[in-house]
């Protein structure tokens, strides 16, 4: 026996991303029995735990490279202009893009769903309703995002307070001292660094942000760092931190409200490179809201192949240590992350492939592999916006611009025509499609579910 | 195949392996997968580069959380082997990775020695001489073993005797695709009895007829205690013991996820056996919840469970995961009424096979299990469950609370 099979789901989400994630909570939570699988934990751990939705406006339909512009056709960023307003620019600019072919209730239905699911883990986010947050990073520039963690929150340009920043030796890649540097020429606040000792630590090649996240779920290594800041801080100070307070899942923010308590100031954390802390506390609250609706998740699992007719997809296959493993379902989302997630394949000559449906790869703009990249560093780059085409039901699309199949719906990076990086939209864009893709292909079921 | 070490050309340095290795969380004697790992291997031509990639458990969480497909613990199992080789392997690790030698020698006499093995001055002298922690959870060796047992019951009962097998067969139906072949592994074998007769009592239950053939230790603790020569010398004796039957497409049934993923991927990956015998016993190799979850999809498992009013906290060990089908134990025992399995989060107790016996790991693997055994503790305060017997040891000894193979809960439901 080479194969084998197990019982079969209503629907099966390829992809534990965020976009898959979301699907999966979606699904289950309109009553289908669901899987994820998924061969890796795909990109959340890497964000910023905060989700942007729309960071800049004026972006201009992508062009053919005889039209691009040098590189100060960057996009102006949304400030302090609404988002909605922007929203509606940007569907009307660009009717392929997925925000164009979602609905604005199925967006912000999708956001609270996200909000809800993590808020049930302990994880609050936080933004206003249509403006962006603006937020430093952990090289002192500010960007916008529209929903952050509570623990993002006090970092806030608009907020008055001078900022103190704390870091510790043993984190690469977080320099206090620089960052508050370019953090008082970006906000215009006064901004300062300083070290902060952690006592007894151990010596070790290279203190992740986990590991250090780990020390501060003990409230008594909370109380001497506190003891330290107090010892700097000056009236009307707030105090960032990288984003290393605590990595428990049960209750992840009292180590942040614990040091607030302590300090009796606003802190807030500021995140890393990857992996963030935050991306890694909101990958929890998914995978435990995922599992608490009754979900299944199987990370660690390949999907090699499907099996499909004219009209469907039957099943797919999954390998295992020996043998390659059916799993049959009545709808399928594919949610396998674009050329980085690994669900889009690229080559050396060009060619683009969607390795398991064999989908057409969308190319807007870029008709050569010659044209994927712009000379410039900053630009909007045709390779970003490659893609699945889908219909408004999120069923990609064949060579004739039909759905592909009957039952099979994308969501995520895997999808065209737009840029998360340009646009900053990345989990904006990923949480409406997954919602959009669950209710469609919970739709499609009809009364099996 | 390719060799699994140049899977290291796809690592992005995103280090979410490193973040989620249970080890280096708790110790820093050990870097990491990301360096041990894609980041080592780029100097490691010909001599061992780092003695800290003994450190590694071998528990594979790294290589099923990659999002790009690097296989870091294969890669580190290599390494240490090439490290082994160097430096030799400590007697201590030689006689830790041979549980079947072990018990063919002290089953005979297993009331004096469990007894000895709980004098505490038997237990130091062992620590003080090979390095074995004192503590470390030691399982008792029985008196009858698994085949031993098998074979007085088929005396017992005429109807299941059957000359066709070596070392005994039950009673069933005798057509070919209703017989499996049970590889009991050297921990049925030797040390609990009782999850080999679970597995026969439910495979007969379900019309089966059970071979269970000569076989000796799988080769996993070998493998992992860098030792790839004898591994493969007791993989070779096992395929040719297993040959036959796969050679007749029936399939090979294991109740330990560490024996059955070691026959059938680890031995092509880690130990390069490429051989096309190996390759058939390994396609024919089955975990024994995977197989019941088959029948069920199949519409052949007899679903008649009794009701158990119990809440089992349950835990899917590292070596399951790697098996790549998911968790079929939980849907199984989804069927059991009134049974409420409740999945534990953390991901490994700690020992991964001989890793925690050792002197300078003990408290690694306890720092690493305490997620696990607080879990466990706040979900139920009777038992456990999982599929791997040094994991239910290790969790046995970290929450003082018993510890079943799921199929032990199958079988009391089948009643
Ligand atoms: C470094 C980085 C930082 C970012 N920061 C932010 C941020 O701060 N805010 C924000 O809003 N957005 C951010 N984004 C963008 C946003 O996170 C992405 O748009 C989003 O993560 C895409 O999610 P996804 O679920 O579509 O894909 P992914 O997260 O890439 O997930 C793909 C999933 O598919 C699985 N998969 C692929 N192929 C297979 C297969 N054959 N079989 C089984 N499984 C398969 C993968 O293992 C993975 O689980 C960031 C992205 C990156 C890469
Ligand atoms: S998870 Fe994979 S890609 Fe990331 S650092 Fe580890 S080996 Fe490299
Ligand atoms: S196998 Fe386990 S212990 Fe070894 S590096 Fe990977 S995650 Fe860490």
């Amino acid at each position: 026996m080479t194969s084998s099979r197990f019982p079969g789901y209503d629907i099966i989400v390829i992809g534990a991303g965020v976009a898959g994630l979301m699907a999966g909570i979606t699904a289950t939570n309109l009553g289908a029995r669901t899987l994820v699988v998924a061969k890796g934990v795909g990109s959340t751990a890497l964000t910023t735990g905060a989700i942007d939705i729309l960071g800049t406006q004026n972006i201009p339909p992508t062009r053919s490279p005889a039209q691009a512009g040098p590189i100060s056709m960057l996009p102006s960023p949304i400030r302090p202009a609404s988002l909605s307003a922007a929203l509606q620019q940007l569907r009307q600019s660009q009717p392929h893009h997925p925000y164009a072919i979602i609905s604005q209730e199925n967006l912000q239905a999708g956001i609270e769903l996200f909000r809800h699911t993590c808020a049930q883990a302990g994880l609050h986010y936080t933004g206003i309703a249509d403006e962006n947050l603006w937020l430093p990073t952990a090289l002192g520039a500010v960007r916008p995002t529209a929903l952050a963690p509570a623990a993002q929150q006090a970092g806030v340009v608009d907020r008055p307070e001078p900022y103190l920043i704390v870091g510790f030796h043993q984190l690469k890649d977080f320099y206090p001292l620089y960052l508050a540097d370019n953090l008082n020429r970006t906000s215009g606040h006064p901004a300062r660094g300083i070290y902060l000792e952690i006592p007894r630590i151990a010596a070790r090649a290279d203190w992740f942000t986990l590991y250090l996240a780990q020390l501060f779920d003990d409230p008594a290594l909370r109380y001497t760092v506190a003891q330290q800041i107090r010892s700097h801080l000056l009236p009307g100070e707030r105090v960032g931190f990288p984003a290393v307070l605590g990595q428990q899942t049960s209750q992840p923010e009292i180590p942040w409200l614990d040091l607030q308590h302590l300090l009796g100031v606003p802190v807030f954390e500021i995140p890393t490179v990857p992996p963030s802390v935050p991306g890694w506390r909101m990958f929890e609250a998914l995978k435990a809201g995922f599992r608490a609706a009754g979900g299944q998740l199987l990370i660690g699992s390949q999907v090699v192949e499907s099996s499909v007719d004219k009209q469907k997809v039957l099943a797919i296959k999954v390998q295992t240590a020996a043998r390659l493993l059916t799993l049959e379902a009545g709808a399928f989302i594919l949610a396998a992350g674009g050329l980085y997630g690994g669900g889009l394949l690229s080559y050396w000559d060009g060619k683009l492939e969607e390795p398991l449906f064999g989908l057409p790869v969308a190319t807007p703009g870029a008709a050569q592999i010659t044209d994927w990249h712009r000379p410039t560093y900053g630009a909007a780059h045709p390779a970003q916006e490659f893609g699945l085409a889908t219909n408004a039901q999120l069923q990609p699309l064949d060579a004739n611009q039909e759905p592909a199949f009957e039952n099979l719906f994308a969501a995520g990076a895997m999808l065209a025509h737009w840029n998360p990086w340009h646009e900053k939209s990345g989990d904006g864009v990923t949480i409406a499609t997954g919602y959009q893709a669950a209710l469609s292909a919970t739709h499609c079921l009809g009364d099996r579910v | 195949m390719e060799d699994i070490r140049f899977t290291l050309d796809h690592c992005v340095k995103c280090n979410i392996c490193t973040s989620m290795c249970p080890v280096s969380r708790v110790t820093p004697l050990f870097p990491g997968p990301k360096y041990a790992g894609p980041q080592a291997q780029r100097l490691r031509y010909g001599p061992s580069t780092d003695r800290s990639v003994d450190f590694c458990s071998g528990c594979g969480i790294c290589s099923q959380v990659c999002p790009h497909g690097v296989k870091i613990a294969e890669i580190n199992a290599k390494a240490r082997h090439t490290m082994y080789q160097e430096c030799g392997i400590p007697l201590r690790n030689q006689i830790i990775a041979r549980p079947d030698v072990l018990g063919r020698l002290a089953s005979p006499a297993a009331p004096v020695i469990n007894l000895a093995m709980r004098l505490p001055g038997v237990r130091r002298a062992m620590e003080a001489i090979l390095h074995i922690h004192h503590a470390a959870p030691m399982p008792s060796f029985s008196f009858e073993t698994f085949p031993a047992w098998f074979r007085n019951r088929r005396q017992q009962i005429p109807s299941l005797r059957n000359p066709s097998s070596n070392h005994g067969t039950t009673s069933g139906a005798t057509t070919p695709d209703e017989t499996v072949v049970y590889y009991h592994g050297c921990a049925t074998h030797f040390y609990e009895p009782r999850i080999g007769k679970a597995a026969i009592k439910v495979l007969e239950r379900n019309g089966y007829q059970v071979i269970v053939p000569e076989q000796g230790c799988c080769g996993l603790p070998l493998m992992s205690n860098g030792n790839f020569e004898a591994a493969r010398q007791v993989v070779r004796f096992n395929v040719a013991r297993l040959l036959p039957y796969a050679r007749q497409g029936l399939p090979i049934v294991a109740t330990s996820s560490s024996c059955s993923l070691m026959l059938k991927r680890e031995v092509r990956e880690i130990l390069d056996m490429q051989d096309d015998d190996t390759a058939l016993v390994s396609a024919h190799l089955y975990d024994i919840c995977e197989f019941l979850l088959i029948r069920l999809a199949m519409g052949q498992l007899d679903i008649a469970f009794q009701p158990i009013p119990l809440r089992v906290p349950y835990h899917a060990p590292c070596q399951l995961r790697g098996h790549g089908f998911g968790k079929p134990a939980l849907e199984l025992l989804q069927l059991i009424p009134e049974l409420e399995t409740i999945e534990m989060s953390a991901a490994c107790c700690g020992t991964a096979g001989t890793y925690g016996y050792k002197q300078e790991k003990y408290s690694i693997a306890m720092a690493v299990g305490e997620e696990l055994f607080s879990a466990i503790h706040s979900t139920n305060p009777h038992l456990s469950a999982c599929d791997s017997e040094t994991c239910r040891w290790q969790i046995v000894h970290g929450t003082g609370l018993p510890s079943v193979h799921p199929i032990e809960l199958l079988a009391a439901a089948y009643q």
